[in-house]
């Protein structure tokens, strides 16, 4: 592994994902049952979205499985400034983005399954796919 | 915010109108003035990074949304121009307006709306979209060209100016803010990548510093760009960019490194750390797109560093450009090239 602590790598990842693609503004990477991990923040408090959002994936996994309409690929919340996206990592983390009224939707879909990816890889998950 | 100055489209509908022909155009404009000929209705998308949707109303450009610059309805709702209950009840008054089974068939309804409920005046209305749509233009033409496709059935703008703009009168808006940005400082692609702060120390004997600058000053955290900022702010971001590059004049900005360093990889060999890696011939173990503004502030490296201040120091050339439309930037190119005067020595 590289001389970087790993929460360093971590946050590295976010930032690069935060250059790719327009709009995102913080992002909080969480376990599921809702721990920080590592963060890219500046005006959110990291220990409640990771809280927080751990509590949204669980949600919604629920609810995606009550309701039958398959897997859930990720839970979006649109706000009236921004959007809320809380994406799995495998199965015991998270990652959650905040993004403003003009996040790059699409570009976010193409771009996040490969910081996903990494993130797992540096999470010592192995990657679900 | 003078209106668009063309000849207002002619209101008859021709019963079976359109030949679908999306022709095979070169680029973006080439199609828009093609589509403008034969009286496209629909939109345009353009698939690039970030890339947005060009709405179009008999040829006329209605509405233009991207990512890389905020809309009318960003600019309504930040600039408290709109409240968000009044929003969400011009909302619900679109959406009941009309019969249950009819498809939207025009758009604009939302705008419609505000204004039928007393939110706002028509021409208010007007002037932010038209404001909206010169910046989406502009933003759209600081990515990279992508590749497009027209949909006749795309589902139209909701707030959407009546008539639109004349395609060439936005490509003339476009290239002639493109150049003043150009010339002021530089490649307006790279301008628009780099983060800003504060400057750490700020000018000393300074003269005041207008409020529209101080209020970036207070959203700059390092971490936005100048399309950040314009959302954040409710503003367009041609306007953050022209005062970013007079606030770099008065050195009251910091840049922030476009990257960290590329993140020491995880699966690179293991290499002596005190010496700097050969940067082209070692492994990429990483993608990241970084630009050639990449670099830290004020590091004198290399040619890829943008530098401090514009390059071209000659000034004043200013080509008298097609009317403007924002007298702001009659102000910003008068002030700037006076910064620019006092920094070239």
């Amino acid at each position: 592994m590289s001389s970087q602590t790993p929460t360093a790598a971590l946050v590295d990842e976010l930032k690069s994902l935060r250059d790719r693609v327009m709009g995102i503004s913080e992002s909080v990477i969480s376990t599921t049952d809702g721990l920080l991990v590592a963060a890219d923040t500046a005006a959110l408090h990291p220990e409640s979205a990771a809280a927080l959002s751990a509590a949204m994936l669980g949600l919604g996994r629920r609810t995606a499985a009550e309701t039958g309409v398959g897997g859930l690929r990720d839970v979006v919340t649109r706000c009236n400034n921004g959007y809320i996206v809380v994406l799995a990592i495998g199965e015991q983390a998270l990652l959650m983005i905040l993004g403003d009224e003009g996040l790059d939707v699409p570009g976010l879909h193409r771009e996040s399954p490969a910081t996903i990816h990494r993130l797992s890889e540096l999470l010592g998950i192995a990657p679900t796919l | 915010m003078t209106g668009p100055s063309h000849d207002t489209a002619p209101p008859a509908l021709p019963a079976a109108p359109t030949t679908p022909a999306p022709p095979t155009a070169r680029n973006v404009p080439a199609l828009l003035l093609a589509l403008r000929r034969t009286e496209f209705t629909g939109s345009v998308t353009v698939s690039s990074t970030p890339g947005g949707t060009i709405h179009l109303e008999q040829g006329l450009v209605s509405a233009v949304e991207t990512p890389g610059a905020p809309t009318a309805e960003t600019l309504l709702l930040k600039s408290r121009r709109v409240g968000e209950q009044e929003w969400a009840s011009a909302e619900t008054a679109a959406s009941t307006g009309r019969p249950a089974d009819a498809p939207p068939a025009r758009g604009g309804d939302l705008g419609t709306a505000l204004v039928a409920q007393g939110t706002i005046s028509a021409a208010e209305l007007e002037a932010v979209c038209v404001a909206a749509a010169f910046d989406g233009a502009f933003a759209l033409a600081l990515s990279p060209p992508g590749s497009w496709e027209t949909a006749e059935a795309a589902p139209p703008a909701r707030i959407a100016l009546r008539p639109g703009i004349e395609p060439e009168r936005l490509f003339e808006e476009t290239a002639r803010r493109t150049a003043l940005l150009t010339r002021l400082w530089g490649p307006p692609g790279e301008l628009a990548r780099i983060r800003i702060r504060p400057a750490t120390r700020p000018e000393s004997g300074a003269p005041r510093i207008p409020v529209r600058h101080r209020e970036i000053l207070a959203a700059a955290t390092g971490r936005r760009t100048a399309r950040d900022l314009a959302f954040t702010l409710g503003r367009g971001v041609f306007a953050v960019l022209l005062d970013v590059v007079r606030m770099d004049a008065r050195h009251l900005l910091h840049r922030e490194p476009a990257h960290p360093a590329p993140p020491a990889p995880s699966v690179a060999p293991r290499i002596p750390t005190n010496e700097p890696p050969p940067a082209s011939t070692g492994p990429l173990p990483r993608r990241v797109r970084s630009g050639p503004g990449a670099r830290g502030p004020g590091s004198p490296s290399g040619p890829s560093g943008p530098g401090h201040l514009p390059a071209r120091p000659e000034r004043a050339a200013a080509p008298d450009g097609p009317p403007n439309t924002h007298r702001a930037e009659h102000t910003a190119r008068t002030e700037t090239t006076e910064q620019s005067e006092k920094s070239t020595p």
